[in-house]
């Protein structure tokens, strides 16, 4: 899983236990992880506006930032560096306790006037933003870069990543436009999103992927999916053939029984012929 | 992709070999006396040698020709050389076996090294009786092309197995 391929991600490997403390990676995400195990707090009622504009604000952002080009997005991070915190070590995000960045994003202060335009970087940081649901472009089995983003977001101290996730994470220092990985972490932050549709078949990821990252672990993956996939129409083809004889025989069974029945009744018909009749046979020359 | 119950849909031999026809012949394909369908499995060394193929019907002034491709060579996974000619046979008299045609060109056995090959036997009506050219090699095969250039039409039936090479495939490469 991708948290095991982490270097950095030692705390926590249990990948399934999305809390936002599993994804932090350094040592002073002590502090986030002790607060992993916490009770997902609910997220205060929204009007559906509020909701729609951070949508709205996301998906531009979204898109950009799965451009895939995290490193651009962590150069603009770093630029409007105000926002982000300097203090790793503080697990707070601008200003915010962890207790209240926990509590949802939709609760979160507005301090910063969300980017109008999309070419805004993707500083999904800003205050209003929703967690990125898990795009198809990053697939649970995604591994270094990426993931390191993923985990980089609880804002701090992301140091002991490994390199790329390093210099990445560093600059959402303050858990910016991570990915959160699927599951849970998203249905927590938004169960009232209408986008918290996705999250709940977190599983199902559309299975074309960057080419480019982790190539060797993807094409295995694509290469076995497709053995699979032979493998499976091999199977139903030998079912579909069996079937279709199982189907002819025992058709061909009934219309056996069928003459069979008849011809018996034939043969009785003719022993009473017979019975009743005169045995006339030549057995003279004449 | 699994389209409809038919094992030649199925299977992607319509599809990657051929495309939607009506059968209107039957053959029947028997390797040393054991009887093949679609999709039966056997082994490279049991598909050797050539298999007797029966034209089923009555009427010896139809002639038919024979085609024998793989096109999962070299691998299912990485068909780079699809089709690959195994036997070409033309002016099989209906009611025959194939050994009464021309072939053009020779039975080859079915070359399994890698993976699970599909391999199938399509039969064509011959209008005429008519002179086929071998191709100049058995790889990149093409059967729709090869019908389309002789005018056979789409194929009348078509049959195919499964072949995997001696020792199985899957497990761990070393």
């Amino acid at each position: 899983m991708w948290c095991s391929e982490q270097d950095s991600n030692t705390t926590n490997p249990n990948p399934v236990n999305h809390t936002f403390g599993s994804s932090s990676s350094s040592s002073s995400r002590s502090s986030p992880s002790s607060k992993s195990s916490m009770i997902f707090p609910q997220t205060p009622r929204r009007s559906m506006e509020d909701v729609w504009k951070d949508i709205s604000l996301m998906t531009p952002l979204q898109n950009q930032y799965h451009q895939n080009n995290h490193y651009e997005n962590q150069h603009h991070n770093q630029h409007q560096n105000h926002i982000h915190l300097s203090d790793k070590s503080n697990p707070s995000y601008k200003g915010m306790i962890l207790q209240d960045f926990l509590a949802g994003p939709l609760n979160r202060p507005v301090s910063i006037s969300p980017p109008v335009d999309n070419q805004a970087s993707p500083r999904i940081d800003h205050a209003t933003w929703l967690p990125p649901i898990p795009t198809p472009n990053l697939p649970p089995t995604s591994l270094s870069l990426k993931s390191g983003l993923e985990f980089g977001y609880l804002g701090n101290s992301q140091s002991s990543n490994s390199s790329s996730g390093d210099s990445r994470a560093t600059g959402r220092a303050s858990g910016t436009s991570s990915i959160f990985s699927p599951g849970l972490s998203d249905m927590i932050m938004n169960p009232a999103s209408p986008r918290n549709i996705h999250s709940f078949y977190p599983k199902k990821r559309i299975t074309e992927v960057p080419a480019i990252g982790n190539d060797r672990r993807q094409r295995r993956m694509i290469k076995n999916r497709e053995s699979a996939a032979r493998s499976r129409a091999r199977k139903q083809a030998v079912t579909n053939v069996l079937e279709q004889q199982v189907q002819e025989l025992s058709q061909q069974n009934e219309e056996l029984k069928q003459q069979c029945k008849e011809l018996q009744l034939a043969i009785e018909g003719k022993k009473q012929c017979t019975k009743h009749g005169l045995r006339r046979s030549g057995s003279s020359k004449f | 992709m699994i389209r409809g119950r038919d094992p030649l849909a199925v299977s992607q031999i319509i599809g990657d070999v051929l495309d939607p026809f009506n059968r209107s012949a039957t053959m029947k394909i028997r390797y040393n006396d054991k009887e093949i369908t679609n999709g039966t499995g056997l082994k490279a060394s049991h598909a050797a040698s050539a298999p007797k193929i029966e034209i089923v019907g009555s009427d010896q002034r139809k002639l038919y020709t024979l085609v024998m491709v793989d096109p999962d060579s070299p691998s299912p996974s990485n068909p780079s050389n699809r089709e690959y000619l195994n036997w070409l046979v033309t002016d099989i008299p209906e009611a025959t076996d194939v050994s009464f045609g021309n072939e053009i060109v020779s039975y080859e056995g079915p070359r399994a090294s890698a993976g699970i090959h599909r391999v199938a036997f399509v039969l064509f009506k011959q209008e005429v009786r008519q002179t086929v050219y071998a191709p100049g090699w058995r790889q990149n095969f093409n059967t729709r092309d090869f019908s389309a250039f002789y005018n056979l039409g789409p194929p009348v039936a078509a049959l195919y197995f499964n072949c995997q090479r001696e020792g199985g495939v899957g497990g761990r490469r070393f």
